[in-house]
């Protein structure tokens, strides 16, 4: 299921990398979920590039990103659902290979592989960590799914009765996290496998750090109640794994921080700083915290007096 | 030609020749061999236009039945009578390689599929090249992705820049690389002083010479594990000794105005890089290693700055090991 908003210029990339892998319509469904993109045609894309293998719906009206994720889970028919957003993609082999651990292992509730960051142009930046050398399932899955984010959404799948038995994502959350939440959910239920080769592709693009949510700190907000959301499906979590996980969300807080810094976003970058200090006063977070103050005093120092961020005209 | 620089004859006439030789140097490094080879057979055009060849530096662990079990027939296999270092493996492998374009790919590293089929395309689009690379993936011993080499340009084609930008430092690895045989037969094989840098060295001189190309997509992949000459001749610092002896040669390469300049660039970097691995093998508790490369940095460059990062290292060497395991 492929969800889309004002992406269609990478959407033949995506549908290339996953009809390169197509095993027929017996096998798969392939379908694209668009909430309404206003600046572009995803249903041109569609046509040329699918030729009629690749279905496509339209939201009647915008609804957000989160409730168009459950439009998708909704329309999904298989029984592993596969959200792949309109502008990530899949390397060779990765159906193949995700398929495999739930046809051997009837516990598995998911699995996911490790994760290929490419910037705009679909240049490879780096890949995420690696968690543990071999293929096997995670013992201490729910720890690492809260305290670290190790799975992005390309390189995550989900067997569909596990969304029938939890339910969707949570629409509470607006700007982001709310895969952090059911990744983390899912591993509260559910074992949960892992594939060390890097086969999914994940697109960060720079304008999504000046989105909505970094300068009113609904980012931040989203974050912990995430972090809230697990400690109520598992109160049996150790406080340390929340402390982890409240860490984690403020160091991911600071670096949106450094991304305003550099975009010259004051207002932003207040917001986050304060959201981090507010999440987390861990060490490292303060550390961090008094690095980063001291960098944005030298970028400051550093502008030219007529080049303020919003710039008095000429 | 010079003592130093081997002498690659011209394939004789009646000879046939593929397109490719990939040549597969070997040392020790059997058990990763079949990984290796399949990469290559995965994407094999047939022997007419492909040449495989083994070319073993005397290993004690049996690379022939691993060529043998995976190669069935399909790939060569030499063994050196004695060891002779990898540098002068290398050189074998230049001499038995019959194709136009040489690629050397050690038996521990790989490439991804497409590789051959994306590096030919260079040399069709840009005959006057001499030498095409792409982008690697460096892996840890088992396979695992771990870091990507820098992006040196956006798009595919002849990179700009290049010879001055190669000169300042090592900037990528062995398997990414294609030559032409013609450019080994005008200018010799790898250096013979050079016992690590070498590829540098000859990376360098190609550039001098002819266009090179650049392809942005990470289709070959470089295995760094303790094993590999890499990984055996770093604990001496006799890594930075030889970096050292390549710059002096390069430098000779370089337009006057502008050889001084990149010298220094590279001989900074090569300053600073011993001193990370200096702290590094400091933190790891290998005493004699970190203090060899703090030796090496200031003789490298006796700037402040390494002096100062040098003396940190041979600190670190006399506190107490951080881990207890390595504790005297």
């Amino acid at each position: 299921m492929i969800p889309t908003y004002n992406c269609a210029d990478y959407l033949a990339h995506t549908l290339r990398s996953v009809l390169h892998q197509d095993p027929g319509p017996d096998a798969m469904q392939i379908e694209v979920v668009d909430d309404r993109s206003e600046r572009d045609d995803p249903e041109r894309v569609v046509r040329d590039v699918g030729g009629g293998r690749v279905s496509f719906f339209r939201q009647p009206t915008n609804v957000g990103h989160v409730r168009n994720f459950n439009t998708c889970l909704e329309r999904a028919r298989g029984r592993l659902v596969h959200l792949l957003h309109g502008d990530d993609a899949v390397l060779a082999g990765f159906y193949d290979a995700m398929a495999v651990p739930f046809r051997e292992n009837s516990d598995i509730g998911a699995a996911f592989c490790r994760t290929i960051y490419m910037d705009e142009r679909g240049h490879w930046t780096s890949f995420s960590p690696l968690l543990r050398s071999g293929r096997r399932v995670l013992s201490d899955a729910l720890a690492l799914m809260a305290t670290r984010q190790p799975a992005q959404p390309p390189s995550v799948v989900v067997r569909r009765d596990v969304y029938e038995q939890l339910g969707g994502f949570d629409p509470r959350f607006r700007t982001c996290a709310e895969d952090w939440e059911m990744y983390a959910r899912i591993a509260a239920h559910y074992a949960i496998w892992y594939e060390p080769a890097p086969l999914a592709l994940y697109r960060r693009r720079p304008h999504s750090l000046t989105g909505r949510g970094i300068r009113d700190g609904q980012n931040a907000r989203d974050a912990r109640l995430a972090i809230e959301t697990y400690r109520r499906h598992d109160p049996a979590l150790p406080p340390d794994v929340t402390r982890q996980a409240r860490e984690l969300a403020a160091l991911w807080m600071l670096m949106v921080a450094r991304g305003a810094r550099d975009a010259r976003d004051d207002v932003a970058w207040l917001r986050q700083m304060w959201e981090a200090i507010r999440t987390s006063r861990s060490r490292p977070v303060l550390g961090r915290l008094v690095r980063e103050s001291a960098a944005q005093t030298r970028a400051v120092a550093r502008r030219p007096a007529l080049d303020r961020p919003h710039g008095a005209s000429a | 030609m010079t003592e130093y620089r081997p002498t690659i004859a011209a394939v004789p006439l009646g000879v046939h020749r593929p397109l490719w030789s990939v040549m597969i140097p070997t040392y020790q490094c059997a058990r990763y061999l079949a990984h290796t080879l399949h990469a290559v057979l995965c994407q094999d055009p047939g022997p007419d236009a492909m040449q495989i060849e083994v070319v073993d530096d005397h290993s004690t662990d049996d690379p022939e039945t691993v060529t043998r079990d995976v190669g069935r027939g399909r790939v060569g296999f030499f063994r050196q009578p004695a060891n002779v270092g990898h540098a002068r493996n290398f050189e074998t492998c230049l001499y038995r390689s019959r194709g136009h374009l040489v690629h050397l790919l050690h038996g521990d590293d790989g490439v991804r599929d497409a590789f051959y089929a994306t590096m030919e395309g260079a040399f069709q689009t840009a005959p006057s090249i001499g030498a095409a690379f792409c982008r690697q993936i460096i892996t840890d011993a088992d396979g695992n992705w771990v870091h990507i080499s820098p992006l040196e340009q956006e798009e595919s084609g002849v990179i700009e820049g290049w010879l001055d930008h190669i000169a300042s430092g090592q900037r990528l690895q062995t398997p990414a690389m294609v030559v032409r045989r013609e450019v080994y037969e005008r200018l010799g094989g790898f250096d013979r002083r050079l016992t690590w840098t070498e590829d540098w060295e000859m990376w360098v001189r190609i550039a001098k010479h002819f266009p090179v190309w650049y392809e942005p997509a990470p289709l070959a992949l470089y295995r760094v594990h303790s094993q590999s000459s890499s990984g055996r001749q770093i604990n001496t610092a006799e890594t930075i000794r030889d970096v050292r002896r390549a710059i002096e040669i390069i430098r000779g390469y370089l337009p006057a105005e502008r050889a001084d300049a990149l010298a220094r660039q590279a001989i900074h970097a090569t300053a600073h890089a011993a001193i990370r691995r200096g702290r590094r093998f400091a933190a790891s508790g290998v005493r004699a290693a970190a203090r060899a490369h703090a030796y090496e940095a200031v003789r490298t460059e006796a700037s402040p700055s390494v002096i100062a990062g040098a003396a940190r290292v041979m600190l670190a060497t006399l506190l107490p090991a951080r881990r207890p395991s390595e504790a005297p």
